[in-house]
């Protein structure tokens, strides 16, 4: 096949691959984004009115994102375009068309890709350009280069610190003479002060570093993580490429300190799998090349590594189609959204946060950015849905305003499990069930 | 062949060993109609496939209503044996034949470790009288299917430089896989055994490494297939099955520490540690290398409770009676040295004694006792009863260990059985059940009763041993009323509410 139709090929495969979920999800019949940060960005521009939140400072802000162009399409783009790069930085590198090939098909079947691009999340422009940034140090255009990297801070303040010091990691790495690289730094670090002197100037604490607590692989659950396939042939090959030496061990122990680091924070999962699926890939093409004993066992092992990528890649895309809001999710949030004042709270699961603020215009009592910015009200949190002291949990509802009760199955479970709330909610008569659907309902407290 | 070359041949005596084994353990197995309470979901599992040729996966009674997840090829096994026979009979003849077929196959393992027919020939009769392996006689228990096909592809490993066991070895692999998560722990055995090579400065076969490559990423898929659901509800905690705390915490208490030397029996345990002490020190030994790295991954895992304490006991005691193997043929060596050489037939006349002590009795006694550990008569009339006399909707609550009784004989819905996987809040639902065997409260049993949609209890002596009591403390007239009873056991009809005001 000839190198650009391959090329365009994986660009397609690329993009269909990020248009699948919303593709499974418009063939279930719910025509609604998938909960993501992407609620968050797209109802959020600079201040958060709703939570009375400060935001970083994001270029981003200045633009209406609440639009299919903003959501869906540029990310869309934007990934492609990461491919693209992907492609251009391994050509500069002579990396062979064959690992090359093996590389970018591992990279947009993975999970994180896919999550990355698939709507408005502001890390996926940072990755852009830090690819793009990559691409023009490796073409040796290092003023050019320094634009990117002046961007970055600019879109978002923590994706920069991660892309900065990858960038910077590339450069030791490749660089034979430092001096070409000077101005890239200078450049660089001057954005990032000059961005930490603006946020400060707009009242955005930057001591609050976004710290989740997620898992690491897709197949046993994770929400946003690796392939296990992936993650076996990027350990066969990280074997496979050890050189003895210190540089070697250094990259080597830095990437599995960021792989390790990565539990933590969704951005660096993001860019830590650009490292890893090249690994995945060298090891890929290895066990194709490499002289097997045993054919049948080649032809099977090769067939079963991908079936295993490729079943992952489906898995992960189908649960993302299937993943809230339903109609019945927006419908009950929209009923909120008439039955309410302004000033009323909804208590719902950290994960429903962002959509219960998108779709009934009111404040959830605790969002994924909560953790960040009152990391106290988990604390009370915690206190409200296990105790069954009413006059207790009153006083909590009645100080924060939580009128709105949203339960759905899984927050049903962990009310159970908790065994306070529930308890006061279908045996005290302060609550009453005003919105029943199949799959969530919500409840208003009367007191 | 005359008499006198076939009472030579080894292959005979084998047979011969395995007939008495596979004897003696059907007659124990025969003891009692019943099976073990875990059985009674095999035996549905069983029946479902022979009715729509499909294993249960969506259980309409279990939990009340679950899907349940496993591998199944064991249960296809067993269909297909029903089809000829009883579904009991084959459910107690069947996985006590692959239980048996381990006598042969240590056999031909020991032969392969030690050249000697004289030694396999006894690992193999060692192999039969295992008393670990007598726990589970009556469970129709998947394990030993799993355990005969963990130690053939061993086998296969073992000769792998033959062309036809690498064939063999890809069909075992394959049927391996298809019958149970068991295959992860060969992995880790066989990862262990490459440390091993690459610590002893050992040659690694590629062989080798493409067949641990491949039964890794088959094993994987295979069982991403199956425990899907489970992994995206469960997380990586899906390797403890979702087992209540309680029963986690409890883990070790299935046996003493005495109980364990005297399931895994004094001389395999002491010869397969000196076997392993020599294969290392004395003359390197791949073969021992292998299955040392299979019983390291065997003792991590239980260790770390994520394999079951019989199972892991009955792998670990497969794998040194095999070693022993080894340490036999170096300790007679070093007889035949000697003067003692003499007194060969005293040795072994001490050694089949003390084998006969600490192996062959304790391993009869167990089945024997263990055997007992099943259902009553008076049970299972009463949950016959309630098949005929209950609606088909009804739920009735029985203990955790009565839960596939229940779905079995009455056909009707348990609130928990010993499949936790997916259901969520697990102590909770444990929690409750004890609660309403043990309170002296009727409104605390009703609510309960309430919750999981019961109206019947099920009281038999297995919930009276279970929980040290006689009576049901809240029982009455006005809420409970005894519907059936059969001798001790009896069911209760709950008639009464909790209101929420």
């Amino acid at each position: 096949m000839n190198e650009n139709t391959k090329i365009l090929l994986i660009l397609l495969l690329a993009g269909a691959l990020i248009l699948s979920p919303y593709a499974f999800r418009i063939f279930q019949g719910n025509p609604y984004m998938i909960n993501s940060e992407a609620y968050y960005n797209i109802r959020v521009s600079g201040d958060d009115v709703l939570q009375d939140r400060t935001m970083p400072f994001s270029i981003l802000n200045f633009f209406n994102q609440n639009n299919v162009i903003f959501n869906k399409i540029i990310p869309l783009f934007a990934g492609i375009l990461c491919v693209g790069l992907c492609l251009l930085i391994m050509k500069k590198h002579n990396i062979s068309e064959k690992n090359t090939t093996a590389i970018t098909l591992i990279l947009v079947s993975s999970p994180i890709f896919l999550y990355t691009f698939l709507d408005l999340k502001y890390f996926s422009f940072t990755i852009l350009l830090s690819l793009l940034a990559v691409y023009l140090i490796a073409s040796k255009k290092h003023l050019l280069s320094a634009i990117p990297i002046v961007l970055i801070p600019f879109i978002d303040f923590y994706s920069s610190l991660i892309a900065i010091i990858l960038i910077v990691l590339y450069i030791l790495l490749t660089a034979k003479n430092y001096k070409n690289y000077r101005i890239i730094i200078i450049f660089g670090i001057a954005s990032f002060i000059l961005t930490i002197l603006l946020n400060n100037y707009l009242g955005y604490s930057l001591t609050g570093i976004p710290i989740e607590k997620t898992r690491l692989i897709t197949d046993v659950g994770a929400e946003v993580g690796f392939s296990f396939s992936s993650l076996i042939l990027t350990l066969i090959g990280m074997i496979l490429l050890w050189d003895k030496g210190l540089k070697n061990l250094l990259v080597y122990v830095l990437i599995l300190s960021l792989f390790g680091l990565s539990v933590f924070n969704t951005t660096l999962k993001a860019y830590v799998n650009f490292i890893l699926v090249v690994y995945a890939g060298f090891a890929f093409v290895y066990l194709t090349r490499r002289k097997w004993s045993i054919q049948i066992i080649k032809k099977v092992t090769l067939l079963l590594i991908i079936c295993s990528i490729m079943f992952t890649t489906i898995l992960y895309s189908t649960k993302l189609a299937s993943t809230a809001p339903t109609p019945n999710y927006v419908d009950a949030f929209k009923f909120i959204k008439e039955q309410s004042l302004e000033n009323e709270k909804v208590l719902s699961s950290m994960e429903n946060g962002y959509m219960i603020e998108y779709y009934s215009d009111r404040g959830a009592f605790i969002d994924e950015k909560t953790s960040i910015y009152e990391p106290k009200r988990l604390a009370l949190l915690n206190n409200l849905t296990t105790s069954r002291n009413l006059e207790r949990t009153e006083a909590i509802l009645k100080e924060y305003s939580i009128r709105y009760i949203v339960i759905d199955d899984a927050y049903r479970q962990k009310l159970e499990a908790d065994q306070g709330l529930l308890f006061l909610i279908e045996n005290s008569q302060k609550f009453k069930e005003i919105f029943i659907s199949e799959e969530v309902d919500v409840w208003m407290y009367t007191g | 062949m005359g008499f006198k070359k076939l009472f030579k041949s080894q292959e005979f005596w084998v047979a011969i060993i395995f007939l008495s084994v596979l004897a003696i353990r059907l007659i124990i197995a025969f003891q009692t109609p019943f099976f073990n309470y875990e059985a009674y979901f095999s035996l549905r599992q069983v029946e479902n496939i022979k009715d729509t040729g499909l294993p249960l996966y969506n259980d309409p009674l279990s939990y009340g209503g679950k899907s349940q997840l496993f591998a199944p090829l064991n249960y296809y096994v067993l269909a297909f044996f029903s089809l000829f026979m009883r579904d009991d009979i084959a459910a107690k003849i069947i996985p006590n034949i692959f239980a048996a077929f381990i006598v042969i196959l240590a056999y031909f393992m020991a032969l392969k470790i030690t050249k000697s027919p004289r030694i396999s020939l006894l690992t193999s009769f060692m192999a039969g009288f295992i008393p670990i392996m007598f726990f589970d006689i009556n469970r129709v228990s998947i394990d030993y299917l799993s355990t005969l096909l963990v130690f053939s592809v061993i086998y296969c490993i073992f000769r792998i430089n033959e062309k036809k066991y690498v064939d063999y070895a890809l069909i075992l692999i394959f049927l391996l896989v298809l019958t149970t998560p068991l295959a992860l722990i060969l992995i880790i055995g066989l990862l262990f055994y490459l440390l091993l090579l690459k610590l002893e400065n050992h040659h690694v076969e590629m062989k080798e490494l493409e067949i641990i490559l491949f039964f890794a990423f088959l094993s994987f898929w295979v069982n991403l297939l199956i425990f899907k659901n489970a992994f995206l509800n469960h997380g990586f905690l899906v390797i403890w099955q979702n087992i209540p705390t309680e029963i986690i915490t409890g883990f070790f208490n299935k046996l003493t520490l005495l109980e364990t030397f005297y399931t895994i029996s004094i001389i395999p345990l002491l010869l397969g540690l000196y076997g392993f002490y020599l294969a290392f020190h004395e003359e390197r030994n791949k073969e021992v290398m292998l299955l040392t790295g299979f019983g390291i991954s065997v003792f991590l895992l239980m260790w770390f409770r994520l394999l079951n304490l019989v199972t892991s006991i009955m792998l670990l005691s497969i794998t040194l009676v095999i070693i022993s193997a080894f340490a036999l043929r170096k300790t007679t060596n070093f007889v035949e040295k000697t003067k003692l050489h003499k007194y060969e037939k005293i040795f072994l006349i001490v050694f089949v004694i003390i084998f006969l002590l600490t192996s062959i009795l304790p391993s009869i006694y167990l089945g024997v006792e263990k055997s007992k550990d099943t259902p009553r008569i008076e049970d299972v009339v009463v949950l016959e009863w309630a098949e005929q006399n209950t609606p088909k909707s009804a739920t009735i609550t029985g203990t955790l260990q009565e839960g596939h009784l229940i779905s079995y004989y009455a056909k009707r819905r348990n609130i928990m059985d010993e499949n936790f996987l997916l259901i969520q809040n697990i102590d909770q639902r444990l929690n409750d059940l004890d609660n309403l065997y043990t309170t002296k409260f009727q409104i605390e049993a009703v609510s309960i009763m309430n919750s999981y949609d019961s109206k019947y209890i099920l009281f038999t002596d297995e919930a009276r041993i279970n929980y040290g009591i006689q009576n049901l403390s809240y029982i009455d007239n006005e809420c409970f009323q005894q519907v059936f009873y059969s001798q001790n056991a009896s069911i209760y009809l709950n008639k009464c509410k909790v209101e929420n005001e």
